[in-house]
């Protein structure tokens, strides 16, 4: 085991001479334990790409076997160690959380190829030339645990497989976009499929949300608002640049966009203002089993059905679970959950103590004529006593 | 829609949440060292430096400029883009020098709390404990929000200079005058106040400050323009208030002849000359800058170490998540009002030395400065033009020469005696 500080600067030697520094590695990117392709030595002040072939290491020395080295081509494609690794974040794919790399572990078997990177306080001590003075064990995470980006374009490396980041819970890829750069945090978006990217922006906090939104493509900006709750969009509408909030609110439809609208009329702080307007409702007099029928279709199922008589007045709420366990015969109206309401001027620490007292997974909001017009999910509560409790401003 | 599209025209909220870094960076450069140097300025040499003030200001909107687009376009601070882009040995050098310098400068703002506190006839011994205390809890337990809204108020406790600088009568058109026509003058007490004057407008921790507040912030490349604007008015009024400070101070203190030593004794000094109530609000305005201060310079220092060497850092992190972070802030805290606190310490000359690596610690970061904000690949098309490398050139030049003229000054002042 090498590690990368130990061989960056290093002399490379022929016949006995210095023949020029080693300065960097490339690798290539598409393999497990990638193995090192080139090397790059500085002479006489010049960069030049020599194959790793045509070096051995022997006895702390790096010796240079043939002076007809074959030129290699300086490919600024490449991911070289040194220049787009070292000192860089990278995404602990285990631990889902950004590291930064303090040194890059290597494996020296005949070839030369990348295991790992070390990311403990060993890796700066040893670049430091302290590690002989304070001793830590090295913390290694293996390459295959990690996600690096490619600097020089700003997108993402997916090396081995793009789905380790949609496999991601929304809210651990939202903590990653939150600390990310600026253009990182954009590749990682763009690398997302829709629905998941959408998700984990709604899971960031809100001038996250806004800084993606203001910078996102305007193809993926299309196909990731579309998977966007209105709700969100009117949160956050205050902090979008007008341009790209225009830009948003055609690309939601006219009819999405109302509903922003609407959300906006009543507030952030309000029931009205954090609820949820895509909810599924059924008239009472259905059945269960005409229920079962017409949910068949769809995926996921919703976690709460909200009930109406035949006029769209509000008659009740069921938990799904609860659906489950009714007699398939029986009317929706005989076996509503709750029948607990909020209206829309309701504020949030009115809710936060209904939804404690009653248990409650799930709360319509009614209008002033009794009609369902959306509901406040606990997740939605969950999310604001967090925000008021953090302290999350400045640092 | 349309009617969406107006109201947000309507609200300006948005330039609300953008506006906000420039302004308080600039506040907090009003520190305690601040409102000392500039009141030393004014009763010392009257309206002689106020050339440099002017000068200062360019430069402090430059660089600060420059910290935000920076911040804006990477999304990044600066500690981590010199980590990215110089490795791990001079981000080493600059955060060990950052460390000590800070602390003097976490020192300065604890002497002003206990300068301050003085005049109200409270002792330091009893003060700057209980103001270390007071800051930890607030860091640990309050809400940043918060007590950075209730300091912004606060600091309109400036206009009290503005009106003792009426109240004195002075001389306007000799000070509109002294600010642009240069003075110089080769002696050790000058060149120091001059160094002073420009170490305490532009400082190393300020230049961190404002694009890590930036990167918080998330503000985006959309909202450039606005953060600019937020940026050149937070550097006008940094020195617009430090203007009026060293004209209050020239026209009582240098034309009744009296030193002073901090801005306590300028205070207390202009008690008899611009009323009791002028003079209480100087001091209030101090302990207010001071306070700020102490708490944002360990704040940031803690956030920038942890972050460059890959520590948890933030107040959104509990204690055991980021013991690094809270542990950092405690120390700062304890050794900066420690040196404060304890009788008979030599703090005069830790103030000095402070303000002397606050200045040499200038001039590797606007070399990185520069080489970070020209680099196409990092910042494309948002990377320096003609006019701002100009700028920060010049500035980096004055700085060096301020400062090999100051290091002369002091330790040799018999060289200058030639000229």
């Amino acid at each position: 085991m090498v590690y990368l500080s130990q061989l960056l600067n290093k002399n490379l030697y022929s016949q006995g001479k210095i023949y020029g520094k080693m300065v960097d590695f490339a690798v290539l990117e598409s393999s497990p334990k990638p193995s090192v392709s080139k090397i790059v030595v500085k002479k006489n002040g010049k960069k030049l790409t020599i194959s790793p072939s045509a070096v051995i290491f022997k006895d702390n020395k790096v010796i240079l076997t043939s002076t007809k080295l074959p030129v290699l081509p300086y490919d600024e494609k490449d991911f070289y160690l040194n220049e787009d690794l070292l000192d860089k974040q990278v995404i602990d794919v285990d631990d889902k959380k950004l590291v930064r790399v303090n040194d890059v572990v290597l494996e020296a078997n005949g070839e030369l190829k990348v295991i790992g990177i070390d990311i403990g306080a060993s890796g700066i001590l040893r670049r430091l030339y302290l590690d002989k003075f304070l001793r830590t064990t090295p913390k290694i995470i293996p390459w295959q645990m990690i996600e690096t980006f490619d600097y020089s374009t700003g997108s993402i490396k997916i090396s081995l497989s793009q789905n380790r980041l949609n496999k991601m819970h929304p809210g651990e890829l939202a903590d990653i976009l939150e600390n990310l750069g600026a253009r990182e945090r954009m590749s990682i978006v763009e690398s997302l499929e829709a629905t998941r990217a959408a998700k984990a922006i709604e899971e960031t906090d809100e001038r996250t949300q806004g800084a993606i939104l203001e910078e996102l493509k305007e193809g993926v900006l299309g196909q990731i608002v579309a998977k966007m709750h209105s709700s969100t969009i009117a949160e956050i509408f205050y902090q979008v640049n007008p341009l790209r909030l225009r830009e948003i609110l055609k690309l939601m439809g006219k009819e999405r966009a109302k509903k922003v609208e609407r959300l906006l009329d009543f507030g952030s702080e309000k029931a009205g203002g954090i609820m949820r307007t895509t909810f599924w409702k059924f008239d009472g007099n259905l059945t269960v089993k005409e229920v079962y029928n017409r949910l068949y279709n769809f995926s996921p199922k919703p976690e709460t059905i909200v009930i109406t008589n035949g006029k769209e007045k509000y008659v009740g709420m069921i938990y799904i679970k609860d659906l489950l366990d009714s007699d398939s015969l029986s009317y929706l109206k005989d076996i509503v959950t709750d029948r607990k309401f909020a209206y829309p001027e309701v504020e949030i620490k009115e809710l936060i103590t209904l939804f404690t007292k009653y248990n409650l997974r799930t709360l319509p909001v009614l209008d002033k004529e009794k009609r369902p017009i959306g509901i406040v999910k606990i997740d939605t509560i969950l999310e604001k006593i967090e925000e008021q409790t953090r302290n999350d401003e400045f640092i | 829609m349309m009617n969406l599209f107006k109201r947000k025209l309507l609200v300006l909220i948005p330039i609300l949440a953008i506006i906000g870094p420039g302004i308080i960076a600039g506040n907090v450069d009003n520190d305690a060292a601040g409102i000392t140097n500039y009141s030393i300025a004014g009763a010392h040499f009257g309206y002689s430096l106020l050339w440099v003030l002017f000068l200062s200001t360019f430069s402090l909107a430059v660089t600060q400029e420059i910290g935000a687009r920076m911040g804006l376009v990477t999304g990044k601070g600066l500690g981590a883009l010199i980590r990215e882009k110089f490795g791990v040995k001079w981000t080493a050098f600059v955060m060990i020098i950052l460390f000590f310098a800070n602390l003097g400068t976490i020192a300065a703002e604890f002497a002003g709390v206990a300068a301050s506190l003085e005049i109200f006839h409270i002792p330091r011994i009893v003060s700057v404990p209980i103001a270390a205390v007071l800051i930890y809890i607030v860091i640990t337990k309050g809400n940043f929000k918060k007590i950075e809204r209730l300091f912004l108020l606060l600091s309109f406790f400036y206009i009290a200079y503005i009106l003792s600088a009426f109240n004195a009568r002075p001389d306007f058109t000799l000070a509109l005058k002294s600010l642009v026509v240069p003075h110089l003058e080769l002696q050790g007490a000058f060149l120091l106040t001059m160094i002073a004057l420009i170490g305490t407008t532009i400082t190393p921790w300020g230049q961190f400050f404002i694009q890590d507040y930036v990167v918080d912030k998330k503000l985006s490349k959309e909202d450039l323009k606005i953060e600019r604007g937020d940026v050149f008015l937070g550097s006008f009024l940094t020195n617009f208030f430090a203007f009026f400070i060293i004209v209050a101070t020239a026209a009582t203190l240098y034309t009744q002849g009296i030193r002073i030593d901090d801005a306590k004794d300028a205070a207390l000094a202009l008690k008899p000359l611009v009323g009791q109530a002028a003079a209480a609000i100087f001091g209030l305005g101090f302990l207010n800058a001071s306070l700020f201060g102490a708490l944002v310079v360990p704040l940031t220092t803690a956030y920038v170490i942890t972050q460059a060497f890959g520590a948890e850092s933030g107040l959104n992190f509990s204690y055991r998540q980021a013991p690094k972070f809270y542990t950092l802030i405690a120390i700062l805290l304890i050794i900066g009002a420690g040196m404060v606190a304890i009788p008979f310490f030599p703090l005069i000359n830790i103030l000095v030395a402070t303000q002397v690596v606050n200045a040499i610690l200038l001039l590797p970061i606007f070399v990185f400065l520069y080489i970070l904000s020209n680099d196409k690949k990092l910042l494309g098309d948002y990377a320096n033009g003609k006019f701002i490398n100009i700028l920060l050139i010049v500035t980096l030049i004055a700085i060096s020469i301020a400062a090999v003229l100051f290091s002369v000054a002091i330790f040799a002042p018999n060289i200058l005696e030639v000229f």
